[in-house]
């Protein structure tokens, strides 16, 4: 069965039609790859995803791991085990980033059965993931996000998902803004994490992301469709000959 | 910022107010003073009914009884209501001008010298219609046919309470009742004339309706009155322009505007005010008192201000929105510089009542020499206007250290599931950015012209094409000698 | 002129000027006239009512009257004096607090303790002194005056504490005076909790020297009708004011905040954050006001308001104010009402948390906020306890 099955999505936005019929299925173990020109629908479908309510599912299906996502709101799709990584984290001023964590983690520790962590043990596990994205301590203490230069943020996104341990992470942009050694830094990150029960969509404008991040399929995104799919060369041809080839394929 | 070179620096703040000039017209005036026996004869002579009379007289009764409004930060001394003529007008040889050929030519040149030809505008198939009020009186209205095929009525008051009486009565003062202010009592009182403007139901105004006001006449204080009703899905752009000779005595300008928008109409209300603003030390210009509001009486209605405040001696007013119909729309853009001696008290009210109602706020006060200018406004979200929304930005910006910058917004919510903003920002031009201009070539005085203009853009934008580069080269005009 | 004659003066003022009016300008949402109507009565007994120390220092005042026994003022330093205001003649009393407010004349004509804390030159003070105020007397009026002298380089942290009995009806009106000299640094915690029935007015003066810093956190949970009035004046260069404050508001509670920042001098800063979150019918009044002189070239000030509203019924009249006087300065100022940011809402159940939870939390990081500058870790535990019981008294 498929982790993640993505049947003729579609979506409005504002009573605008962004996504038009999306069909994408990805298999555990898999890193799926979407590219596309700005407005083409990257960031609505991973709002969609991940059940933000301004974003409207219009048509279609989406299966996480069997169940119909449309019947789960936001927290229920993050407890069952579907994470984004957001192209812009907001910013919450009051609450440092160590007690979000740990609010967040025994939440879905709890929807699992599992134990809630006490102090010490949510230290333990902190210190065993911090060094995966190379986290400075300060960072932690911070509010959530709050004055967190773009590459901190982008790296505090993916040590959220090295705490949270998602089934399926979607990474939204996240690439966007980070110079090349946030870059290595964010892709090693996920280089870690991936195993054969894990999936991954990564939603790109540029292909230098999948230098690090290397796919097992791409897709190309233009206009709500997916007009091409293909292997990881596919991505060094975007590259190459730009989203242009492909604009008048979707219409 | 240095003065660069002391006889240029004297050039510009020695450089006249281009509108100064007086028409050397015959008029005919009331003797100054004021009781209710002024209040009979001014509507006597414009041979108002009845009603109105007594309307009039409420209000100079009620006038009588209240005091100036102090709480504004601007300082005047006490003026002299006794000493003023309350109704002066250009004496003609007939009743009223049927056409722009019965109009003095005197008058015409007036007005073509401060760039409305009215003759010319008469003819050429234009965008613009205009009402021009000279003194207290309306001279002329251009269009008026055109305008007539399509229901809507855009004359001068005196001849709506002529011919549309029924619809004066049923609006006159219902937005703002005669006992609103100090100066709106008195205006309802001694009002001489102004424009009327309804647009009925369904109709959109295909031109820009615009009223252009001159004060000439020495010792006058003028009151004129605006009426503004746009019926259900009606629309209506409406532009006003004010300038006055230069004199050495202060002239009061207690104008009251009121506006009526039924549900899904919408007027858009732009004023550029150039009155006469005084000397550089302060001597002479106009005290501009102004009351104006509008009422969204409808659901998803919608009234917009757009002002760029430039003249007056000293300016007191507050466009405000009473958002009374759900979905109803408010707006408030304004541009206030004040330079030498003016003082500048302004801002907007909006008043939340129905639901889902929305409000926004832009306000550019941009202070040179020893002017003073205040930002004072104020939100209010009642109980019953569920889901209300309200944006804010005041933003000041001062030029040089002898000035003052003032922002006092007043915010009253009563609702939780309001949303209202407020920010405020204040800034000088930098030095960094003067120095950038030079280096692409551009003066001092051109630079913070630039950037000044910059800092207003965002209320620029809003205002109709023609008015917004009037607006910009004001703008630069009441900046010189302000670098220095 | 010496204090009793001042005193004197302050009385014959009070007679004739009374409590302020919705008529004057800044009373206008605060309407103390039932004052007037109710009577109040200087009543010195011990106070049968619990606290925590926060500090080995601690001064108690219980009904009005600074209580010996009650108090522990062991291991204070040399360079040190902490006494009552009763038992010196300072010459600075009275010199900040010249306004002629009706509660600052009443305080100066009738109080009757408080504490003088002086510093000396250099002396840093690590352990905060903590003012405990007790009140259980029903029909009590309690009028203290406070003085904080801190000297060249001196470093001191005060906390005032108000603590009343549950349901008891009394009136408490303070004036505190903080004199921060060149290079000083004054932190200064106000903790009000008076009973649900009683009322609480405080004006804060401070005065800057240059180089100096003084920072106040107001945190107000209790009282029926209450108003805090802060004002400070930078007259040093290169100085800094901080002046938090939060207010958690439930009931009938009328809760009025009134700051005043003046910069006479260039290069000076203050940062001024406000929070508030009120339930049920309460009402919060809030004006900041910020003041640039002509010569304060080079100011950098920041002003911000935010409230929450929770309930139908709740108010708020919130005004920040800006004068400026001087072109080459940051000021901002900004409030807002509203509700939680959606997206921040949205974020938190991507993270697992249900909408629920995400509320609460957000919520809780909306007061939280103004903690941020809090230094004093014993304070700061104190109010996010206070916060978290607050809270969830609501959510029951």
């Amino acid at each position: 069965m498929a982790l993640l099955e993505i049947i003729e999505l579609q979506a409005q936005v504002e009573e605008k039609q962004i996504l038009n019929g999306i069909n994408l299925s990805i298999q555990p173990g898999e890193v799926h790859a979407i590219m596309g020109p700005n407005g083409s629908g990257k960031s609505t479908l991973s709002n969609v995803l991940a059940g933000n309510e301004s974003y409207e599912q219009t048509g279609g299906n989406v299966l996480f791991d069997g169940a119909d996502l449309s019947e789960l709101d936001a927290h229920e799709r993050a407890r069952a085990g579907l994470f984004l990584a957001f192209q812009y984290p907001v910013e919450i001023a009051g609450i440092s980033n160590m007690y979000f964590l740990k609010a967040a983690v025994n939440a879905i520790r709890e929807h699992r059965g599992e134990k809630q962590l006490d102090a010490m043990e949510f230290l333990d596990v902190i210190e065993d993931k911090k060094k995966l994205v190379k986290i400075r301590e300060d960072l932690l203490e911070r509010a959530v996000n709050s004055g967190f230069s773009g590459g901190e943020k982008k790296r505090n996104e993916i040590f959220q998902m090295a705490m949270l341990e998602p089934k399926m992470a979607i990474l939204d942009e996240t690439d966007s803004g980070l110079d090349i050694d946030a870059l290595r830094i964010v892709a090693d990150g996920v280089n870690a994490l991936r195993s054969p029960e894990r999936g991954f969509l990564v939603i790109t404008h540029y292909q230098r992301l999948l230098e690090y991040i290397v796919p097992d399929f791409v897709h190309v995104l233009v206009n709500g469709r997916i007009v091409k799919s293909g292997g990881k060369e596919l991505a060094l041809e975007l590259e190459e000959h730009g989203y242009e080839a492909f604009e008048g394929a979707a219409v | 910022m240095k003065i660069e070179d002391e006889k240029s620096f004297d050039e510009l703040t020695d450089k006249e107010y281009k509108y100064g000039f007086v028409t050397d017209i015959e008029s005919e005036s009331l003797p100054p003073g004021l009781n209710e026996d002024i209040v009979r004869e001014i509507s006597r002579r414009k041979e108002e009914p009845e009603w109105l009379t007594e309307w009039r007289l409420k209000a100079f009764r009620a006038w009588q009884k209240m005091e100036t409004p102090e709480w504004a930060k601007v300082e005047f001394p006490p003026i002299d209501y006794q000493a003023l003529s309350y109704y002066s007008a250009p004496k003609q040889k007939i009743d009223a001008p049927k056409s722009l050929d019965e109009i003095d030519p005197e008058l015409l040149e007036t007005y073509e010298k401060l760039g409305i030809p009215l003759r010319e505008q008469e003819m050429l198939a234009g965008v613009v219609a205009v009402d021009a009020v000279f003194d207290s009186v309306s001279v002329a209205t251009t269009f008026k046919g055109k305008l007539e095929e399509m229901g809507i009525i855009f004359c001068s008051f005196s001849e709506a309470v002529k011919d549309h009486p029924e619809l004066v009565k049923q609006y006159l003062g219902t937005v703002i009742p005669t006992k609103d202010n100090y100066f709106a009592a008195l205006n309802s009182a001694v009002f001489s004339d102004g424009s009327f403007c309804f647009v009925p139901k369904g109709v959109r105004c295909p031109m820009e309706l615009s009223t252009y006001f001159r004060i000439n006449a020495a010792n006058t204080g003028q009151f004129e009155r605006t009426l503004v009703i746009a019926e259900e899905g009606a629309y209506v752009s409406y532009l006003e322009g004010c300038t006055a000779p230069q004199r050495d005595e202060n002239q009061l300008h207690a104008a009251v505007v009121e506006l009526v928008a039924l549900e899904d109409a919408q007027i858009k209300y732009s004023t550029v005010q150039n009155w006469y603003p005084g000397d550089k030390n302060g001597k002479g210009g106009i005290y501009n008192f102004v009351t104006k509001r509008g009422h969204c009486r409808g659901d998803r209605s919608k009234i917009s201000w757009t002002q760029v405040e430039t003249g007056s001696a000293i300016t007191w007013k507050y466009p405000s929105c009473v958002l009374k119909g759900d979905d109803s729309v408010g707006e408030f853009y304004s541009v206030a510089v004040t330079n030498n001696m003016q003082q500048a008290d302004t801002g907007t009210k909006m008043i939340h009542v129905g639901k889902n109602t929305s409000s926004t706020i832009i306000s550019k006060g941009i202070s040179a020499g020893r002017a003073h200018n205040s930002y004072r406004g104020l939100v209010r979200i009642g109980p019953t206007a569920e889901n209300a929304r309200n944006f804010s930005q005041c933003d000041s910006m001062l030029i040089g250290d002898r000035c003052g910058a003032h922002t006092f917004p007043y915010i009253d919510v009563s609702n939780p599931s309001a949303q209202v903003e407020h920010e405020a920002t204040t800034t000088k031009i930098g030095e960094d950015q003067i120095f950038y201009c030079n280096q692409r070539g551009l003066d001092t005085e051109e630079a913070v012209s630039l950037i000044v203009n910059g800092f207003c853009k965002e209320v620029f934008r809003e205002l109709p094409m023609e008015f917004a580069v009037e607006a910009q080269k004001l703008l630069g005009i009441s900046l010189e000698g302000s670098v220095g | 002129m010496d204090i009793n004659t001042r005193r004197e003066e302050a009385a014959a003022a009070f007679a004739a000027k009374g409590l302020p009016t919705v008529k004057e300008e800044a009373w206008r949402f605060t309407n103390v006239s039932r004052l007037n109507e109710e009577t109040f009565d200087a009543v010195w007994q011990a106070a049968e009512v619990s606290f925590d120390p926060l500090s080995d220092l601690v001064v108690v005042f219980e009904n009005g009257k600074w209580s010996v026994e009650a108090s522990s003022l062991d291991g204070l330093p040399e360079g040190v004096r902490v006494r009552s205001i009763m038992d010196s003649a300072d010459a600075r009393l009275g010199t900040l607090a010249d306004s002629d407010s009706g509660f600052v004349l009443s305080n100066t004509a009738q109080f009757s303790d408080g504490i003088l804390i002086e510093v000396d030159a250099g002396v840093v003070l690590e352990e905060p002194i903590h003012v405990v105020h007790l009140a259980d007397a029903e029909g009590g009026s309690f009028a203290y005056r406070h003085l904080i002298a801190a000297a060249a380089g001196a470093n001191v942290t005060v906390i005032e504490e108000y603590i009343g009995s549950a349901g008891v009806r009394y009136l408490t009106n303070v004036v505190t005076e903080a004199f921060v000299a060149d290079g000083a640094k004054v932190d200064h915690y106000k903790i009000q909790r008076e009973s649900a029935a009683a009322y609480h007015f405080q004006t804060l003066e401070s005065e800057l020297g240059g180089d100096a810093l003084f920072s106040n956190h107001a945190v107000t949970v209790g009282g029926r009708l209450g108003r805090n009035d802060i004002r400070g004046r930078l007259l040093g260069e290169e100085s800094e004011a901080i002046c938090n404050g939060l207010y958690l508001l439930g009931e009938d509670q009328l809760f009025d905040t009134h700051l005043f920042m003046d910069h006479a001098v260039p290069k000076c800063q203050s940062h001024e954050l406000y929070k508030g979150i009120l339930s049920d019918q309460a009402r919060a009044v809030f004006c900041g006001r910020i003041l640039v002189q002509q010569d304060a070239q080079e100011t950098d000030a920041i002003q911000s308001n935010g409230n929450l509203l929770l309930s139908r019924a709740a108010k708020v009249n919130t005004m920040p104010q800006l004068e400026i006087y001087a072109d080459d300065v940051k000021c901002t100022h900004g409030a807002t009402i509203g509700e939680l940011d959606e997206q921040a809402l949205f974020y938190l159940q991507t993270r697992g948390m249900d909408p629920q939870q995400a509320h609460g939390m957000l919520t809780f990081a909306f007061a939280n906020e103004v903690l941020d500058e809090v230094a004093c870790s014993v304070v700061k535990l104190r109010i996010e306890a206070m916060v978290q019981a607050w809270l969830a008294g609501v959510n029951e």
